[in-house]
């Protein structure tokens, strides 16, 4: 078991947990660089079983895509169920504090517990975004869209355009200020990938090769930004003709934003994505950008 | 008829974008589609042709055919329930 003890953003996280949820959640969301950049009341509590979750789990349960798999989900107001093949987690969420207590034997795969964190983060005011995203004079700019359209290799080009990388896969949005966050600690590359960014920095030296993807930590880079305001978004699809950008109209803009936040289970996760898609829009330069055979309008 | 629990409705002032979270589809409803999402709970088909007819001149046969076929759809779509 290890004890967690750490801000993010000002959210208190805290508990026990076994050594997996803690290393995973350490992973994604211990970051000293912006555990204190906001300022909040929240507190996200992480408690261990070791035995299996009771039944009711998956009572009424429902199939729900996730980035990389999918989990079975129950919602009820603000309590939830999320279940992954090892591991479940119950969500409570009170006034601003969310209760996670968390069923494993051997956690192997975090899914669960990472869609469990999301929604209590989302809960206590934050928006997750599942997108890459660059820096340049203080704007930041994302790219959006589902796994292959292009994220990792629009990031790779902004780089070699003078861009700072926030994040390759993951960030939060603080909805007020249009601050985002980076939450991953490196970029995660396909072979042809790494030779793109090699062609442009040919000292760039990957530290470990996992499933297929080369990982490359931001401080090998020389650099990376934690926070930009979010100026943009691009959600990116592909096309044989030229490259091009096209706007968007004012639904499209929720979809594209639904697209990248996926879906609030909480109740109180529903009420701040209601209360900020009507408006993000509205603030945010947002375009389909469809890559092509030319380069990106950066 | 009731919306159901599961819609997150995302209001844009002349439409409305319906994320259905247990089955992560969205939909959008226009200005028409719109007027009847938020009417629906409180008010029945004649009422809600009354009010389509006073917001968007058209005839009243024609509204209560219009939101019927759209309850219709919405109902389908597990965005509405009885």
């Amino acid at each position: 078991m290890t004890e967690l003890e750490f801000r993010l953003l000002g959210r208190r996280v805290t508990g026990r947990v076994s050594n997996g949820a803690a290393q995973l959640v350490r992973e994604l969301f211990q970051h000293p660089e912006i555990a204190d950049a906001l300022e909040s009341d929240w507190v996200i509590e992480l408690h261990q079983h070791s035995e299996e979750a009771p039944l009711e789990a998956l009572q009424d349960a429902y199939r729900a895509e996730i980035h990389g798999g999918f989990v079975m989900v129950r919602t009820d107001g603000d309590t939830l169920w999320v279940s992954a093949e090892d591991h479940t987690v119950h969500v409570v969420v009170t006034g601003t504090r969310a209760r996670l207590e968390v069923y494993s034997r051997e956690l192997r795969g975090g899914g669960a517990l990472m869609v469990a964190m999301l929604e209590a983060l989302r809960a206590s005011g934050l928006i997750p975004l599942h997108a890459a995203m660059a820096d340049r004079e203080g704007h930041a700019t994302a790219f959006l869209g589902a796994s292959g359209r292009g994220k990792t290799t629009s990031l790779i080009t902004a780089m070699t355009r003078g861009y700072t990388p926030i994040c390759e896969d993951f960030a939060l949005l603080e909805p007020d200020s249009l601050r985002v966050y980076g939450l991953d600690r490196g970029l995660r590359l396909l072979p042809d990938t790494l030779e793109r960014l090699r062609a442009h920095d040919p000292l760039v030296e990957p530290e470990s090769f996992v499933r297929g993807k080369h990982f490359v930590p931001y401080e090998r880079l020389g650099k990376r930004l934690w926070t930009s305001r979010l100026a943009r978004l691009w959600l990116l699809e592909r096309t044989d003709t030229e490259t091009r950008l096209e706007t968007l109209g004012a639904s499209e803009r929720v979809m594209a934003l639904f697209t990248a936040s996926g879906v609030p289970l909480l109740e109180t996760g529903r009420e701040v994505t209601r209360r900020h898609f009507a408006r993000l829009p509205g603030e945010l330069e947002m375009a389909r950008l469809r890559l092509g055979t030319t380069p990106i309008p950066l | 008829v009731k919306r159901s629990p599961d819609i997150v409705a995302t209001d844009l002032g002349n439409e409305v974008v319906l994320l259905n979270t247990r089955t992560q589809s969205m939909f959008t409803l226009n200005a028409t589609g719109r007027l009847v999402w938020y009417a629906i709970e409180e008010h029945d088909l004649e009422e809600i042709a009354a009010q389509l007819e006073a917001a968007f001149e058209v005839e009243r046969d024609e509204a209560k055919k219009d939101a019927s076929a759209l309850i219709a759809e919405l109902r389908t779509a597990g965005l509405v329930h009885d």
